[in-house]
């Protein structure tokens, strides 16, 4: 246990946030790329999306289910949506084609309470942990 | 262009220079700023060549280093800046699960940067409610600046290390206090900081609100 999980899962589990505004926040992130892939590979992938893609799309790519409940978030944008429950977050504009039928077509994601929040974690979650590990 | 034509309050940029058209996307980051949208971007893990050629590009960004769990700089930063805040947030050992996959701890300033806007939404949900509550507009509009929001973060700065400013959120929010104590922080550090306008002159009207009294010139 170190400080961010001490206090700051407790303080974002308790923060008495009121939902009165909205908060947009648009995540610009490239087409989530295995590790191992080459920046060339990178860099076709970010051509072939044509401008900005949000890792949303990414997030079930080695995934043959299509699950009712929509996999949507990437994992930067589930760690996101945990962290600022109350906020409506954008997508980057879909592509002209689809990458696959497995990428969920989902505009707008919209967690507006800290309990849809938590059920939403229940399927794709961020957790804050921030273990000693090294780099 | 597409997340400013949203009045999007927040934008995180999570890409590298290899994906992103350079001349365009500096004019276009101007522009975000100077429309009040905070954008925050992650530096790229070591490498100096790209390192150097993001840094222009990025400029107008508040830019996000890693750190781990204990605020120290994750050794795969690129070198810090000079006179430049260099703020850290946690970006080592972050434990994400997905449908039926074991967890998997990642990192990266990608993600710290996400966590960093994830912050910095919750401030300015803060500085929101409490307008509402008090009808003083001064303190939402300064945080909901570039300007401010670096303000908002040097605050929440724990590190006595001279070259990073890691971010620790609770510094600034409580799970005890209401947004009222949350927001009369948040005027307390404008209250403090140089170079704001007085009060008196932060009672305009939104219609008069000068973009260029908050420019975040004086920053880097």
């Amino acid at each position: 246990m170190d400080k961010w999980e001490n206090e700051c899962l407790h303080l974002i589990g308790n923060l008495p946030i009121r939902r009165k505004r909205r908060i947009k926040i648009a995540v610009l992130d490239t087409y989530e790329s295995e590790a191992s892939d080459s920046a060339d590979v990178r860099e076709s992938r970010f051509k072939q999306f044509g401008g900005f893609v949000q890792d949303i799309w990414s997030t079930s790519r080695d995934s043959d289910e299509v699950s009712e409940v929509p996999d949507v978030f990437g994992s930067r944008t589930a760690l996101l949506a945990m962290m600022a429950p109350f906020a409506k977050m954008y997508p980057a504009p879909l592509p002209k084609e689809k990458p696959s039928k497995k990428h969920a077509d989902v505009r707008s994601i919209d967690v507006l309470t800290l309990f849809e929040r938590r059920s939403l974690l229940n399927y794709t979650t961020g957790t804050i942990v921030g273990d000693q590990q090294g780099s | 262009m597409w997340a400013i034509n949203k009045e999007v309050d927040i934008i995180v940029i999570n890409l590298s220079l290899d994906c992103f058209r350079r001349k365009r996307s500096e004019s276009l980051l101007r522009y975000a700023v100077e429309k009040n949208i905070i954008v925050f971007a992650a530096v790229p893990p070591y490498d100096f060549q790209q390192h150097r050629q993001n840094r222009g590009l990025f400029g107008e960004a508040i830019e996000i280093y890693s750190a781990d769990g204990y605020g120290r700089p994750s050794a795969f930063n690129p070198p810090a800046k000079e006179f430049s805040e260099n703020f850290t947030v946690l970006g080592e050992g972050i434990y994400i699960h997905k449908f039926s996959k074991e967890d998997q701890s990642v990192s990266g300033s990608s993600y710290a940067t996400i966590i960093a806007a994830g912050i910095a939404a919750t401030v300015l949900h803060f500085a929101s409610e409490g307008r509402e509550s008090s009808e003083d507009t001064n303190v939402e509009r300064k945080v909901h600046t570039q300007r401010g929001m670096r303000l908002v973060f040097r605050y929440m700065n724990s590190s006595r290390d001279g070259k990073y400013a890691n971010i620790t959120p609770w510094k600034l929010l409580s799970s005890f206090d209401g947004p009222e104590h949350v927001y009369k922080r948040l005027r307390g550090i404008f209250d403090d900081s140089i170079g704001w306008p007085k009060a008196k002159d932060d009672n305009r009207e939104e219609s008069e609100y000068d973009i260029g009294d908050f420019s975040d010139s004086e920053e880097d």
